[in-house]
């Protein structure tokens, strides 16, 4: 039975809620919105009537305060709210588990080798382990916010102005006619970037994110694992690639010359699956199995070099840009006293 | 069990960060100065100055030849780098400690003079003019001292550069003359951008045995 | 004419690719050194990174010895000297494109000669540990 988007009261029956999931993304998303555009607009106002005293300080901190917990609200609805809650009922339900002397046990057993940390990973609902994202767009979205924000206050304040200096002088001065000539393109970047913002929300909100589980963690070379992935929304997709991926991370600090590198030195497609619909009734569930090369290195790290395993997925959708995430594995050595986590697997629950 | 005799000397790529991290390379003269000039010069002047040039144009190791030119000649000396040894390693050099070095030693040479903050570059600056101590830096761009140098690649130098890398680690001669002269083309004055390269020419070439052209 | 000081290291099993948990035997020695010049030995089995990164390194075994350290029958620290030490389960030896990680005993000695001031000498003895080569994708 589909659920109410909007619902003025949600009721909890258990682990159900008589609401859509969605909801507390859309809500936290518009509120944050809302904190943001009433900071920019009183912003704006502050600007063009500077008040005196120190009255003046107290309105221009809470005014800031609105955009950044305005900012703030969105790059964490938009980016981390599923994360989030993955997170916290992780650290909730394997806080029992926690035990620092099987960490430094782990590092000394096995040196340089990544350690799969027991606190923070999460139960898979099909799989024993569901695999953290390594790679989203943190940067790209807080860029497009800021641009947004800056050409939106830019733009009310020279309309502000030109107003305030058309009222306020004669016709033939200048001061009032050079505001006029910037309005257009500020207000055409203000609408551009309210435009790419829109798009990001609409990808955010209408397509769930990949769910990527795993039978064993950690993995070891020559291992075939089960792999099972699952994705919900509203979307057609025209295709969705899953690669195997190693990769060498190399990176160079000299003074001010800083880089670093990344080299895949394998890629193999591990699914693919073309021009399907998700649906509210039909998510997608599926389950393929994994091969790690027998004569293949382990994951490896250090301070300035790491080789790394991923599961990369490559989505095309209708109407939506590409999306491209990864999925991080540890390749452990195998060795003979191995006590992994597959021995001490823990009970699959639903996030 | 049975144990394979294999070959303990790894592959080894002459253009590794090892072989080619600043200060790690012999300074190569470019023909405008000689080195004992240039050593010769910092004894009689005790000057404040600086070595401009390049990533990778061989600052480092001309303060390191001078270093070893002033220990010969038994002048103290110390080389002090912005960032630790290693830049990632130590903490920043601090102008207390730039104080101490300036007061010890005849001749403080600062490798990386620009990853200091704005103020203790200024407050050195002025420390060494006030109290005459001779200061020698190395910088992408002028700190506002009298130029020592400003090194610069020649063709030349680069193509000593490339073939005293591979005759150094034994390697057989994988980037040619010609490679290095496409490359020199394509980054000019970046000699570091230029061994990357190389490296990179050098695992092509030697992983599949043949000769691959520049891309 | 003075010769820089000749640093030998020899390891039970030369050439041979170690497995985990395997014992490795050394032996060290120096020559064309007086004894009375040599300040301290140090000997390590370590690892380093090497390609187009900046260089990390671990160090697995460790010992230093000193003319003070040594036992007074035999303060001489030229002389050759053993150690063992049971090989670690990571990481393994790894030739790949930009990343090699390779394991080797280094000797480094500190030699003062008269009126110089201290000089270091390292000596590597490379080998492998389980050694693996680059993917082919």
């Amino acid at each position: 039975m589909s659920r109410q988007l909007i619902r003025i009261l949600g009721k909890k029956r258990g682990s159900r809620h008589s609401v859509s999931s969605k909801f507390g993304v859309i809500g936290n998303v518009a509120f944050s919105l809302t904190l943001l555009l009433l900071g920019l607009i009183s912003g704006v106002f502050f600007l063009l009537n500077l008040p005196s005293g120190a009255a003046s300080w107290l309105l221009g901190i809470v005014i800031l305060s609105f955009i950044g917990f305005g900012i703030q609200g969105l790059v964490t609805g938009l980016l981390g709210s599923r994360v989030g809650d993955g997170l916290r009922f992780s650290l909730t339900q394997n806080a029992h588990r926690f035990d620092l002397t099987q960490k430094s046990k782990a590092a000394r057993r096995l040196p340089n080798v990544p350690i799969i940390d027991t606190l923070l990973m999460s139960p898979g609902s099909t799989q024993p382990w569901r695999l953290p994202v390594t790679t989203g767009k943190p940067i790209e979205i807080i860029s497009v916010i800021a641009f947004f924000a800056t050409w939106t206050i830019v733009s009310l304040f020279l309309v502000g102005y030109s107003i305030n200096q058309y009222r306020t002088t004669n016709h033939s001065g200048w001061s009032w006619w050079l505001p006029m000539l910037s309005l257009l393109p500020s207000i055409g970047f203000a609408v551009w970037s309210g435009r790419m913002l829109a798009r990001e929300l609409k990808n955010q909100l209408n397509i769930d994110p990949l769910k990527v589980e795993v039978s064993h963690q950690p993995i070891y070379p020559g291992q075939t694992i089960d792999v099972a992935i699952s994705q919900g929304g509203a979307l057609y997709v025209r295709s969705l690639r899953l690669f195997l991926v190693c990769e060498e991370v190399t990176s160079y600090h000299q003074g001010t010359d800083v880089r670093t590198e990344t080299l895949e030195i394998l890629r193999e497609q591990v699914f693919v699956q073309r021009r399907f619909e998700i649906t509210s009734k039909l998510p997608l569930a599926e389950t393929f199995t994994v091969t790690i090369p027998p004569d293949a290195m382990h994951s490896f790290q250090s301070n300035f070099n790491c080789l790394q395993w991923r599961i990369v997925s490559v989505g095309r959708y209708r109407d939506y840009a590409e999306i491209r995430r990864g999925f991080s594995l540890v390749v452990h050595p195998p060795f003979g006293d191995a006590d992994d986590l597959n021995s001490s697997r823990g009970d699959s629950h639903a996030v | 069990m049975d144990r394979n005799q294999v070959s303990v000397r790894a592959s080894v790529n002459p253009f590794a960060t090892r072989w080619t991290k600043p200060g790690q390379m012999t300074f190569l003269p470019n023909g405008f100065t000689s080195l004992s000039e240039l050593a010769a010069q910092i004894v009689k002047d005790t000057p404040r100055c600086e070595i401009l040039g390049e990533h990778g144009v061989g600052k480092s190791s001309l303060l390191r030849a001078l270093q070893s030119r002033l220990d010969q000649q038994s002048i103290s000396n110390h080389l002090a780098y912005a960032c630790g040894e290693f830049p990632h390693d130590g903490p920043s050099l601090k102008f207390a400690t730039v104080k101490l070095l300036l007061r010890e030693s005849d001749v403080l040479f600062v490798d990386g003079f620009e990853q200091l903050s704005w103020w203790t570059r200024r407050r050195i600056i002025r420390y060494s003019e006030k109290y005459a101590h001779s200061l020698i830096i190395t910088c992408h761009q002028s700190q506002g001292l009298p130029c020592l140098v400003h090194l610069t690649a020649t063709e030349t130098l680069v193509l000593k550069l490339v073939h005293s890398l591979q005759q150094a680690q034994q390697a057989d001669e994988v980037v040619s003359v010609s490679d290095v002269r496409e490359l020199y083309q394509r980054f000019g004055n970046n000699v570091r951008e230029l061994l990357f390269t190389c490296y990179d020419l050098y695992e092509q070439r030697t992983a599949t045995g043949q000769k691959t052209s520049l891309q | 004419m003075q010769f820089d000081p000749l640093i030998s290291i020899r390891l039970d099993l030369a050439d041979r690719e170690y497995q985990s948990g395997d014992i490795l035997e050394c032996e060290y020695q120096i020559d064309a050194v007086e004894s009375d010049e040599m300040h301290s030995v140090e000997a390590a089995v370590l690892w380093y990174t090497s390609g187009k990164g900046d260089e990390d390194q671990g160090i697995h075994y460790y010992q230093r010895e000193t003319r003070k350290s040594r036992h007074l029958d035999q303060p001489d620290l030229r002389v050759l000297t053993h150690f063992t030490t049971t090989l670690p389960n990571s990481p393994y030896s790894y030739e790949g494109t930009n990343l090699k990680i390779q394991w080797c005993v280094r000797v480094r000695i500190l030699v003062q000669r008269d009126g110089q001031t201290l000089r270091e000498y390292i000596h590597d003895q490379g080998f492998q540990l389980q050694r693996v080569p680059l993917l082919q994708s």
